[in-house]
């Protein structure tokens, strides 16, 4: 398939569905996403400014950034669901997302110095978890078609899966993951985990698309 | 069969506590602290420790931490490599700087492989001091001064911190040692006061007095004279009272007199500090000795004023955050209409910000900025520099960056304690290697502090008409916009080359308003902070030098300010 067609694709997608088809839903995230980073954009030259030591929001950044666009993957593949075009399609959206915040983390970048590969990586990886938190909303919104249902079951799994994950299988927190790609931290000796990051998120896609292709050969036509 | 285990194993344990292994680990034989085992909290205090080593020759590491629970754990740490020959005890002494007055110092022995081969901890409940000491040496009681004994002072000037005022009774200099006469002289120079007890007292010090010449701490007659108000002394008795008289040197001044108008109390400024001399051994005008201390508080103000005040490249906010509502009005709009657009829009603005972002002045991880400031007083052995430091870190980090100083000093803004600092003293202690982490977006400073040779020194020869100044500048860094301020003028000189002496005619004059005018706002936050301590005749220049701060940084912007502030005095050239 090539881009065009597969951009024609995610467009398709987003005019299916009635909660994507709104620009507002993607600027709810630009403009709470951007809160925080507008509070870290750095004003006095002066040292003496400086000397105070002050909030730390391009580490508020750092993490608002990742929850909201695993939040707003969770329910963009909850809202999909409705209409139900092709999973790949989803990937699509989650894209954008990470795409629509690329001007941000290039702030980001630069006024933490990061190496842009550090970041890329990062990013990349943001595409993974949000792509997973997509296919699970998918999922839920199947298996529980009342709305409270899903409600509940989402938030209730977020912060399952957020909370077990700083206790084990660490690779697969974001933030934990993230805040190693977006500090000084050396990468050497953490292959390992990187691995398993990585390697881990990619069995988790996997394994959740051929569970919803399983669900939806299974769905009444 | 078990009393004959009991018996073995009594055996084997007096066996093992005689053994040259169990001894042999090296051991704190003894531990001094502070002045009579007290300190004054937030300065450097003293401490002196003996180790004894029994077995093998071992690289070790003394340890010395102070460890604060203020919300985060806040750790002051000293490191000095110690090699200790065997079968010897070794004595070792350094200036810790205690910060709270809860929490213990604690000493440790490290193997320099990083094995702990012993520990002790300094208990500092009940010890410390609500105010500076005054201590006294060889005299009798004096209101608010401890009696000192002279042997126990110590070696270096960084450890008279805590001591605000010393008073110098029945003592002979030459029974101190060189390093304590040179770290007591160091002291006043950076501020200290020393008052002398005249009287019955004189007769053990007139012995040292010569002609007035350079002063110098090496040999007991020259310290003297760097210190005493008078070049020459006499010694007056009247109905069985001693009283000390004699011709104030230049720069003295007579503070008190008795009621016959015979002087009592001497003052003369050496450096930053005041030596007094009494004419008698109990004077009663104490009132006549008036405080002047700087405390920690104002350091930190200073560096708030003066380096302050410089500046380091940040990306201009307004411009983000017109970019930042750019992009979000244009993804409102282009999102409602074709996603393409959209796409293509944003890819764009992250380049454009990219590019803006990437500019070689905000790509650098650290700025430091330092402010050195060389105090020197023609006429004496020792010129003291200041270097106040602010690094700006956009990076979290470990940094790590060589000083030369005899004392490091951790600021913070008034009120708050400083984020944690370890100083690793070399060999020799004058290099020391700071190590602290730096938060993003944040500013860490330091000040550090050593004594040098006197390298440049001048004269001003007011006998001529027009005065005429001779300066000599042996120092290897050419000073630049040198001017003299004498009688509340300012005489313009400009440059004086490296390892030169320049002869000048005092003419071109200009006022200090002129003169300020003329420079930026750090250097003239520096002046106002500077010209207050000045002495009247004064040289002040700057110097072009490379930041005096070590470490090879590619990912570091520095910048250094130089200035020079030089006591001059008059006398026929």
């Amino acid at each position: 398939m090539s881009i065009y067609k597969y951009l024609q694709t995610v467009q398709a997608s987003f005019n299916e569905s009635r909660l994507l088809s709104s620009p507002s839903w993607f600027l709810g995230y630009l403009v709470l996403t951007g809160i925080p980073l507008l509070l870290a954009l750095p004003g006095p030259s002066r040292i003496d400014e400086w000397l105070e030591p002050k909030t730390n929001f391009l580490g508020v950044f750092s993490v608002v950034a990742p929850l909201l666009l695993i939040l707003y993957a969770l329910n963009m593949g909850v809202a999909h669901a409705k209409s139900s075009p092709s999973v790949y399609a989803l990937a699509g959206p989650v894209a954008l997302l990470v795409l629509l915040s690329l001007p941000y983390w290039t702030i980001y970048q630069g006024l933490t110095v990061l190496a842009p590969e550090r970041l890329l990586f990062a990013l990349i990886y943001l595409l993974g978890q949000g792509l997973c938190w997509a296919y699970g909303g998918w999922l839920i919104a199947l298996r529980w078609p009342s709305e409270i249902m899903q409600f509940n079951i989402k938030y209730a799994l977020l912060a399952f899966v957020l909370i077990t994950t700083f206790f084990v299988l660490h690779p697969l927190n974001p933030f934990l993951m993230l805040s190693l790609w977006l500090s000084e931290s050396p990468l050497h000796g953490q292959g390992v985990f990187l691995a398993v990051g990585y390697g881990g998120l990619l069995i988790i896609l996997m394994i959740l698309s051929f569970w919803i292709s399983r669900v939806k050969t299974k769905e009444p036509r | 069969m078990r009393e004959l285990l009991s018996i073995l194993l009594t055996l084997l344990t007096l066996l093992w506590g005689f053994s040259p292994v169990a001894q042999a680990q090296p051991r704190f034989e003894s531990v001094e602290f502070g002045f009579h085992g007290r300190y004054l909290p937030d300065t450097l205090t003293p401490l002196s420790v003996s180790i004894g080593n029994g077995s093998t020759a071992v690289n070790a590491i003394l340890e010395v931490t102070q460890e604060l629970k203020t919300g985060s754990d806040v750790v002051e740490r000293v490191r000095i490599a110690v090699a200790l020959p065997p079968r010897t005890r070794k004595t070792l002494s350094l200036d810790f700087h205690v910060r709270g007055v809860s929490a213990p110092v604690r000493l440790r022995l490290l193997h320099e492989n990083g094995r702990e081969l012993t520990r002790t901890e300094i208990e500092l409940r009940e010890r410390w001091s609500e105010r500076p000491f005054t201590l006294a040496l060889e005299t009798q009681e004096i209101p608010n001064a401890e009696i000192y004994e002279f042997a126990k002072l110590p070696k270096r000037w960084t450890s008279y911190e805590s001591l605000r005022r010393l008073y110098w009774g029945r003592l002979d200099p030459a029974r101190l040692s060189e390093e304590q006469r040179t770290a007591l002289y160091q002291w006043i120079l950076r501020g200290g006061e020393l008052v002398i007890l005249g009287g019955r007292y004189a007769l053990e010090h007139t012995g040292r007095v010569l002609p007035l010449h350079r002063a110098s701490p090496e040999t007991p007659q020259g310290w003297w004279m760097a210190l005493s108000p008078l070049s020459h002394y006499q010694i007056i008795e009247d109905a069985g009272i001693v009283q000390l008289g004699g011709e104030p040197r230049p720069g003295a001044r007579v503070i008190a007199r008795d009621s016959q108008g015979r002087p009592l109390w001497w003052e003369r400024s050496l450096g930053l500090g005041q030596v007094r001399l009494s004419a008698i051994e109990t004077p009663n005008q104490w009132e006549r000795l008036t405080e002047r201390a700087r405390t920690r508080s104002d350091e930190a103000l200073f560096v708030e004023r003066t380096l302050g005040r410089e500046t380091i490249p940040v990306p201009a906010r307004l411009w983000l955050i017109l970019m930042m509502a750019f992009f979000a009005l244009g993804v409102a709009v282009l999102g409602a209409w074709r996603l393409r657009l959209t796409v293509v829009w944003t890819l764009s603005i992250t380049l454009l910000l990219w590019a803006y972002l990437r500019q070689p002045d905000f790509s650098r991880q650290y700025y430091s900025l330092e402010m050195n400031l060389l105090w020197g007083w023609s006429g004496e052995s020792f010129a003291l520099e200041q270097s106040w430091y602010a690094i700006f870190a956009r990076r979290a980090g470990e940094q790590q960056l060589t000083v030369r100083s005899d004392s490091v000093q951790n600021l913070a803004r008034s009120g708050q304690v400083p984020q944690a600092l370890s100083v690793t003293a070399g060999s020799p202690q004058l290099e020391k290697q700071l190590r602290f982490y730096s938060e993003p977006i944040s500013v860490r400073s330091f000040k550090v502090e050593r004594f040098s040779p006197t390298e440049i020194e001048f004269f001003v020869d007011s006998s001529l008409h027009p005065p005429r100044v001779l300066i000599y500048n042996r120092s290897s860094v050419k000073l630049e916009q040198a001017a003299v301020r004498w009688r509340g003028s300012f005489y313009i000189l400009g440059e004086i080359a490296a390892k030169s002496e320049k002869e000048s005619v005092l003419q071109a004059t200009v006022t200090e308003a002129e003169w300020t005018r003329n420079l930026d706002e750090p250097a003239r936050a520096l002046w106002q902070e500077v010209r207050t301590s000045l002495a009247p005749v004064a040289l002040v220049a700057w110097r072009t030098m490379n930041p005096s701060l070590l470490g090879d940084r590619e990912t570091e912007l520095r910048r250094a300010r130089n200035f020079v502030a030089i006591a001059g005095a008059e006398r026929d050239l």
